[in-house]
């Protein structure tokens, strides 16, 4: 799959967005449930021997008489897992949604690493090397660029079976799936389950290419599914493709319904649309972005 | 090898449009999608189909054309020499003589046996494209069965089937067959019979057609025994009815035998005689019966303990006595005793009614004769039936006659006695009180006369009748006293019987049809009290007996049928010449038809070709599914694996 080196450039200045307090095991650049030492004020408690005097406030000892020692946010990092889907599915558009989902996760990766969160990347199926890149840092980008240019669309998989595969002890603090989930209704369930399991805020980036959005159906042709192998004999003409546009809606309402039930963030992806937009704007409206200064 | 319907071949033009199919097979795009889960949706989405007739590549075009072939050489029927498929028509001998039991003590009967054989040996051994006719040599002489190859209809046809025909008629039905036969391609004729016909091979009709003869009888088969009655002639000799009759036997044994013949005349037995008859000849004897008794006249063999005969058909023969003519006589008289009236009804032959003469017009419907005894008038004249004859007795000038002043005691001194009336009549010395002479005129037949010029009794025509006109009244003589005057009664009973005609009794053989009675609706069987059959008066008449004919001018008349001389009473079987008509074989007969074999294999390979074809496309479409099936499965272990680690 291909990844455009200057777009990464552009994202460089995002920051993915907080869903809940972070509690990724390593000290990172997020707020953390947890209270301890830190640069921020968080709270006050009673004194009880053994606390560290240096935390006790002596401002306020002196005007109530009161010892009371202050509370930091601790700042630790988010992990983030993004997998990408690389069934044979992926392999169609122009541009193929497969390199624009390459796109889209190499950008969130890198995002991700330098705001020093924990990554893991994975593409879900096709032909390349099954591996996770991993890191949490810049150094680990590479690893993840190499991955996705390495892997290419193809064949078909139960992609729930490979997210729950890499389900952590721990849920992560976002997820995303960059998927055209082209798949049968109850396996759509299944992978959005799978999603949610894994992840406290997973979000469905859902990339369409022309090819589902509005397809060329004006004569009869006879349709090979790229992954199954299934014929079909479509009649062809406006009806075909009135009664095709209609499909593709309820298939999209099916989807975002499933989405919104199991409070799965989804955001449709077209192909034709920048990456730097979809993570600049787009995302940043949804939230899932923001500004490396913190602003949204 | 030939062809039996060659125009079939024409199917062979059906390879054209599977061509010009094929090369304008519509190409429609294959296109490779993400995903069909969203096309299966739409009902626009057909299942994978395809035109049956239009093949998808060239191997499923070979195989329909060579389909094609093969259908088309099946229905132009190859066939192999000498196997071609052959019109057989069955002539089955249904004469008397196969009603004979060909063992002694055994049931079955030639015709049993000639049924039996059709369907073991004939029908059995045909081939599938062969067609068979029955016609059955019997009365009707008719096509029994019409060409088929559904050999169970005959097999049903032949059970009801009995003995009815005489030889000529299986001739007959040969001739059918000859008929039937020119218009076939590869027609055979087989005659199933005992072989016992009167005049052997030249007793048959002009044969173009092969003609097999199946013989039924076992070779050697012993004669069976049997007497036939063959002739009964019957005369009347008086008007009083009786009749002479002749009855002849036939005795076709070696043996002399003695036939006993019972006489029945309507039901009632008048005569039993025995007939001495030589071996191999025939004999008779002449009887005399009262016929007035009857007229239906049956002679039945009566066949005594011990004696055995094959056929009963000719144990029995029938005639019809001319029935006894009823003079139905009118005596108009107002007299309160009357010697005529007492004369006429005594006679046998006398059917009389008195009426007084204010009835008499009413009742002359009739009448054979009316006896005026007074009130003679021109309008009883009228009223009296054309043909009737009339007898006026006395001065009774009503009646047209003049008669002359009345004379007393005139003396008869000359009759005609030549004259019938007159026959056996003495008028000597009759002595007559009182009598008015007629006054003759031309055209009287002056029959009785008292001295020169008193005539006493004419013969004239009254009112277009035959009329008596008598100057005395019998009653005013001594005459009615008189042997002479019962025989004048009876000289005028047969004066007007002789006016009456007996219906003459049409003679008619077994199996030929009424062809002299127009109008003729039915005839009915009267040979015995309790016969109920009816037929249509148009129809051949199958049954011997006395049959009586109903509607149309010829309604009561009498049918006698009887079998024509003994030609089915002769058992001894002809000389055979199977040097001219072979017999029957069965290895030759057998058709091995091996072109019907073909063509059955012809048509499974057409299906074949065809199932074939299907299995072949199906096989390429699912090569396809597991093509692609099987990469995702090596990506799911490869998936699993991993889960695994």
């Amino acid at each position: 799959m291909k990844v455009d080196r200057d777009m990464l450039r552009k994202v460089s200045a995002l920051k993915l967005a907080t869903p809940r307090v972070a509690d990724g095991p390593l000290q990172g650049d997020r707020r953390s449930p947890r209270r301890g030492r830190g640069v921020e004020f968080a709270d006050y408690r009673a004194y009880t021997p053994g606390d560290d005097l240096r935390l006790v406030d002596w401002n306020i000892y002196g005007r109530l008489e009161m010892l009371l020692v202050r509370l930091f946010h601790e700042d630790l990092n988010m992990s983030v897992q993004i997998m990408l889907d690389a069934s044979a599915s992926m392999g169609f558009g122009s541009p193929r949604k497969a390199d624009h989902g390459a796109q889209l996760t190499a950008c969130l990766a890198l995002v991700s690493l330098l705001n020093q969160d924990s990554v893991s990347v994975r593409c879900l199926g096709g032909d390349g090397p099954r591996i996770i890149a991993k890191g949490q840092n810049t150094g680990a980008f590479g690893q993840v660029i190499r991955l996705l240019e390495q892997v290419e669309p193809a064949e078909q998989h139960e992609p729930w079976r490979l997210i729950n595969a890499m389900r952590q002890r721990k849920p992560s603090d976002r997820a995303f799936l960059i998927s055209d989930m082209l798949q049968e209704p109850e396996e759509i369930e299944k992978t959005l389950r799978a999603l949610k399991g894994g992840s406290h805020a997973p979000v469905l980036l859902h990339v369409l290419s022309e090819e589902e959005l509005s397809p060329n159906l004006e004569d009869a042709q006879r349709l090979l599914d790229s992954e199954t192998g299934e014929e079909l004999l479509i009649a062809g003409g406006a009806r075909a493709k009135k009664e095709y546009e209609e499909a593709l809606d309820e298939w999209l309402e099916l989807l975002k319904g499933r989405c919104r039930r199991m409070g799965i963030h989804y955001m449709p992806v077209f192909t034709d649309q920048v990456v730097s937009d979809v993570l600049a704007r787009m995302m940043r409206q949804a939230g899932i972005t923001q500004g490396a200064s913190g602003v949204s | 090898m030939s062809f039996i319907a060659p125009i079939m071949f024409a199917l062979l033009a059906l390879t054209l449009p599977v061509f010009v199919a094929f090369l304008s097979r519509k190409k429609v795009e294959q296109k490779s999608v993400p995903s069909l889960v969203i096309f299966k949706h739409i009902k626009a989405a057909e299942p994978r189909s395809r035109s049956f007739a239009t093949p998808r590549n060239l191997l499923a075009l070979l195989l329909y054309l060579l389909a094609i072939i093969a259908l088309a050489i099946a229905v132009a029927q190859p066939s192999f020499e000498g196997e071609e498929p052959r019109d057989v028509i069955i002539v089955l001998d249904a004469s008397y003589s196969m009603g004979v039991k060909t063992a002694p003590q055994g049931d079955e009967t030639a015709f049993d046996v000639a049924k039996r054989r059709i369907k073991d040996d004939l029908l059995a051994n045909l081939g599938p494209r062969d067609r068979a006719t029955l016609i059955v040599g019997d009365v009707a002489r008719r096509v029994h069965v019409e060409p088929t190859r559904d050999l169970e209809r005959h097999i049903d046809a032949l059970v009801p089937l009995k003995v009815s025909g005489l030889h000529r008629h299986v001739m007959q039905s040969l001739e059918l067959a000859q008929a039937l036969c020119d218009g076939q391609k590869n027609g055979t004729i087989v005659l199933v019979t005992d072989g016992m016909v009167p005049d052997g091979v030249a007793g048959f009709p002009e044969m173009s057609c092969p003609l097999t003869i199946m013989d039924v009888l076992e070779p050697g088969a012993t004669t069976p025994a049997n007497i036939a009655l063959t002739r009964l002639a019957v005369r009347q000799i008086d008007a009083l009815g009786n009749t002479e009759v002749y009855v002849e036997a036939y005795n076709p044994m070696a043996v002399d035998r003695e036939v006993v013949v019972e006489l029945e005349l309507d039901e009632i037995v008048v005569e039993v005689l025995a007939i001495q008859v030589p071996a191999g000849r025939s004999a008779g004897q002449l009887t005399r019966v009262d016929g007035s008794m009857g007229s239906r006249l049956i002679a039945r063999a009566v066949h005594q303990d011990g004696q055995a005969d094959a056929i009963s058909v000719d144990d029995q023969i029938y005639a019809v006595l001319n029935p006894v003519a009823w003079v139905n006589v009118l005596l108009v008289s107002d007299r309160k005793f009357s010697f005529m009236e007492r004369a006429f009804s005594l006679h046998p032959r006398v059917r009389m009614d008195v009426v007084s003469v204010a009835e008499a017009a009413s009742q002359m419907q009739d009448r054979d004769f009316v006896i005026f005894e007074e009130g003679a008038s021109q309008a009883l004249l009228t009223a009296t039936p054309a043909r009737a004859k009339v007898f006026v007795l006395g001065a009774q000038p009503g009646a047209g006659v003049t008669f002359g002043a009345e004379v007393e005691r005139p003396v008869v001194t000359w009759w005609d006695f030549d004259d019938e009336l007159f026959r056996y009549v003495d008028l000597d010395e009759v002595e007559v009180l009182t009598a008015s002479p007629i006054q003759p005129v031309q055209g009287d037949e002056v029959l009785m006369r008292a001295g020169q010029d008193q005539t006493l009794l004419v013969r004239r025509q009254l009112g277009g009748r035959d009329a008596l006109v008598m100057a005395f009244h019998p009653d005013q003589s001594d005459l009615v006293l008189r042997v002479a005057f019962a025989n004048l009664v009876a000289n005028l009973v047969e004066w007007c019987a002789a006016s009456i005609e007996p219906p003459p009794a049409h003679v008619v053989a077994p199996g030929d049809t009424l062809l002299d009675a127009p109008g003729a609706k039915t005839l009915t069987l009267i040979s015995t009290p309790d016969s109920t059959l009816t037929i249509p008066a148009n129809a051949p008449v199958g049954q011997t007996g006395i049959w009586r004919i109903v509607g149309g001018e010829s309604e009561g008349q009498i049918v006698v049928v009887n079998q024509e001389g003994y030609s089915e009473s002769q058992l001894q079987p002809s000389p055979k010449t199977y040097a001219t008509y072979p017999g029957w074989d069965e290895d030759e007969f057998s058709s091995g038809d091996r072109g019907a074999k073909l063509i059955r294999v012809l048509l499974l390979a057409a299906l074949a070709l065809m199932v074939v074809e299907a299995l072949v496309m199906w096989w390429k479409s699912r090569a396809a599914a597991r093509r692609v099936a099987s990469g995702l499965l090596s990506t799911r272990v490869q998936d699993n694996e991993e889960v695994r680690r």
